[in-house]
């Protein structure tokens, strides 16, 4: 009797985990190796922004060595022009204190034939969520992987006001690239 | 009884069977399940993230500390409360005081072109020219001195910026070690200009006062581009 339904439960345990063979896991990116850079357009210069502090998660799949969704957090106060006064004047357009981060999660991936990966997503920027689709490609190296890639950001499409100096205002398009680095 | 227990198993396998050949459902709920995952990484993002941003800089001009620090006149005598949606509002009086200070910035240093333009025709000018350049001069040189007062009253008084002042030099830094230069060069120009009608010789003194404050003014404008 015992036997048998030791038979039993072990059937069962084998067939249900069959079913799972997936090994996923959530990833925290490594925040001393990634960045994530801005670059406006100004009639009288360009200037790039850095943060350091990227707060970013992946879920990956050790078998087929996938990733299977991410996001991203940062706090928009953590951009640094190396200009105090441009980085202040940003985040009083950006309304930092009512939205202080924008985030990034991802929905499908679409991985073309190139190792391409077109990560659809939503983008929630100055409070405002739209979906986008950003191009990254993916870099492996013995226990990490690399993830880099850019999009455009429209300021108005955001609501944001687009800062100006000297009566003159920056360009409406905010270029965003990123490397984000997970030690796997 | 034994049939009924290997029964159980045989169910619950061709259950599990049946469910990993299912792959249209397991594509079906990809969509939801891939949502859901980042939603719930974001989730622990978020929550590990300090939102939290300080209202106010570490560091700040000692004029706008008296003004909005922390136990500044403002907020001592309750007209601006230190709230998240007090600091809303200062950032755009800020912000209108900074435009403001832009413009008459540009005001100022045109001032100063036409000033240089006259102060030079006043060096050669005799009789009732000089009389009249003289008085065009000293018109000139109240505008001036009005815009400029403004200009500067205008940035030292702001609410403070939410970032403090960071190490290294920048193009907004440059700017302000201009505004040193170009301040101590308005009250030296201003006192020459005074003493001038004592000694006549602190004429060339004076003049030089003034090209070096033009110079640093127009410095102080240039480096923002930068």
């Amino acid at each position: 009797m015992a036997k048998s339904l030791f038979l039993c439960c072990l059937m069962g345990s084998l067939a249900l985990s069959f079913t799972h063979p997936k090994a996923v896991r959530k990833v925290m990116a490594d925040k001393t190796a990634s960045v994530v850079t801005y670059t406006m357009h100004h009639p009288m210069h360009t200037w790039d922004g850095v943060s350091h502090d990227v707060n970013s998660a992946i879920r990956y799949d050790d078998e087929s060595k996938k990733i299977e969704s991410v996001a991203v957090s940062i706090r928009v106060a953590s951009f640094n022009s190396d200009n105090a006064n441009r980085d202040s004047h940003a985040l009083e357009v950006l309304e930092s204190l009512k939205y202080p981060n924008v985030t990034f999660v991802s929905q499908t991936m679409q991985i073309a034939n190139d190792g391409t990966v077109a990560i659809q997503g939503n983008l929630t920027f100055h409070g405002v969520t739209k979906p986008i689709t950003v191009q990254a490609t993916r870099k492996y190296e013995s226990t990490t992987l690399t993830v880099d890639g850019g999009f455009d950001v429209s300021l108005t499409d955001y609501g944001v006001v687009r800062p100006s100096l000297l009566g003159m205002k920056t360009d409406d398009t905010m270029k965003m690239k990123f490397m984000i680095v997970f030690k796997l | 009884m034994k049939i009924a227990i290997s029964f159980l198993g045989l169910l619950l396998l061709s259950v599990a069977c049946v469910q990993a050949q299912d792959s249209t459902a397991t594509r079906r709920d990809t969509l939801r399940t891939q949502t859901q995952s980042g939603d719930d990484l974001l989730a622990g993002l978020t929550d590990s993230v300090a939102s939290a941003q300080p209202l106010l800089p570490d560091r700040m001009l000692l004029t706008q500390r008296a003004f909005w620090g922390r136990k500044g006149l403002f907020r001592v005598m309750g007209i601006a409360p230190l709230t998240t949606e007090g600091r809303e509002k200062e950032l755009k009086i800020r912000r209108t005081m900074l435009i403001t200070h832009q413009i008459t910035g540009i005001l100022t240093l045109a001032g100063m072109v036409a000033q240089g333009i006259v102060g030079a025709q006043l060096y050669k000018a005799q009789g009732d020219d000089y009389v009249r350049i003289k008085r065009t001069h000293e018109a000139i040189a109240a505008g001036i001195n009005i815009s400029y007062a403004t200009t500067a009253l205008l940035s030292f008084t702001a609410p403070p910026p939410l970032v403090g002042h960071r190490r290294g030099i920048s193009s907004i830094k440059l700017h302000k070690y201009m505004a040193f230069l170009h301040l101590a060069g308005m009250i030296t120009t201003n006192i020459l200009a005074r003493a001038i009608k004592e000694d006549y010789t602190l004429k060339p003194y004076h003049r030089a006062a003034a090209y070096t404050t033009f110079g640093a003014y127009a410095v102080s404008i240039i480096v923002l581009k930068f």
